[in-house]
């Protein structure tokens, strides 16, 4: 299958949604309907579907991080390509398709930004969970509203850095510089905030199931 | 495996998660994930997805940083 025959990702609109011109809520409308286990099958109009639906999402993720234009289109492909060789690993028990293809997309931009650096790609790590429904958190079974309100419970400083990693795709050399922290800090702090994000989703999750 | 080493290797994971691992950290993460391989998981990944796609639409960046 030639994805790059049909991904137009230079469309204007997606550039618009990236850039957050159009409202966010759009660029992520077409989510969570069950279209992987379709694509798992080999369902070329599935792949389409997929593209079309979760397009806008993976190209925020990746312009967050890929400023210069035709990297960010090379890197999308190379998402979508990931996802058609892997979306038979998706378990809907486990989470939602947009967290699925979310992940990928993060990796794969990450990965981009630490080649910049000279850093090894983190894909290459030996032992890495291949099996991505390998996971104590049932993030399918928490809503994105219920999430936000659980991690405003981290400190206000982590929430800070938070937003500058996740929101606005800096790397943590950026985000020191920004912050005007030592970055052993920043990494500490934000490594910190994610262990404890994930003890407040499984405290939450243990009194979801109990009611 | 001893507490400070799962301490560690949860530090670090969380670390993979977020793309900021060093390439001694790397290293080392192998080294410990040998120790613990029972216990891997995708916790910090998943977590990390949802989070950013959660700031897609809800949280603003610091006043000092969209200046620059």
């Amino acid at each position: 299958m030639h994805l790059r025959n049909f991904i137009l990702f230079s469309e204007i609109r997606s550039f618009e949604l990236a850039l957050g011109i159009m409202p966010p809520a759009e660029s992520l409308g077409a989510a969570d309907t069950l279209i992987l286990p379709l694509v798992a099958k080999g369902d070329e109009n599935a792949m389409k579907q997929c593209i079309e639906a979760y397009g806008p999402l993976v190209w925020s993720i990746v312009c967050r991080r890929i400023s210069h234009r035709e990297e960010a289109e090379e890197t999308c492909q190379d998402i979508f390509t990931e996802i058609w060789r892997v979306a038979d690993r998706f378990d809907s028990e486990m989470s939602k398709e947009s967290t699925f293809i979310g992940m990928i997309a993060r990796r794969r931009s990450i990965d981009w930004q630490r080649k910049q650096n000279r850093l090894p790609s983190l894909s290459s790590l030996e032992g890495l969970p291949e099996n991505t429904g390998s996971s104590t958190l049932a993030m399918h079974s928490i809503d994105r509203a219920e999430l936000w309100a659980m991690l405003q419970k981290l400190p206000s400083d982590t929430l800070e850095l938070f937003s500058l990693h996740f929101e606005k795709g800096l790397t943590h050399e950026q985000i020191a510089d920004h912050t005007e922290t030592p970055l052993g800090t920043v990494k500490t702090k934000l490594r910190r905030g994610l262990i404890e994000a994930r003890k407040l989703v499984r405290e939450f999750s243990n009194l979801k199931g109990a009611g | 495996m001893n507490a400070d080493s799962k301490n560690r290797f949860e530090e670090l994971d969380a670390g993979r998660a977020l793309g900021d691992l060093s390439t001694e950290e790397m290293s080392e993460w192998e080294i410990l994930s040998r120790e613990t391989k029972a216990k891997q998981s995708m916790d910090f990944d998943w977590l990390a997805a949802e989070i950013e796609i959660n700031h897609l639409r809800t949280v603003h960046s610091p006043v000092r940083l969209r200046v620059v």
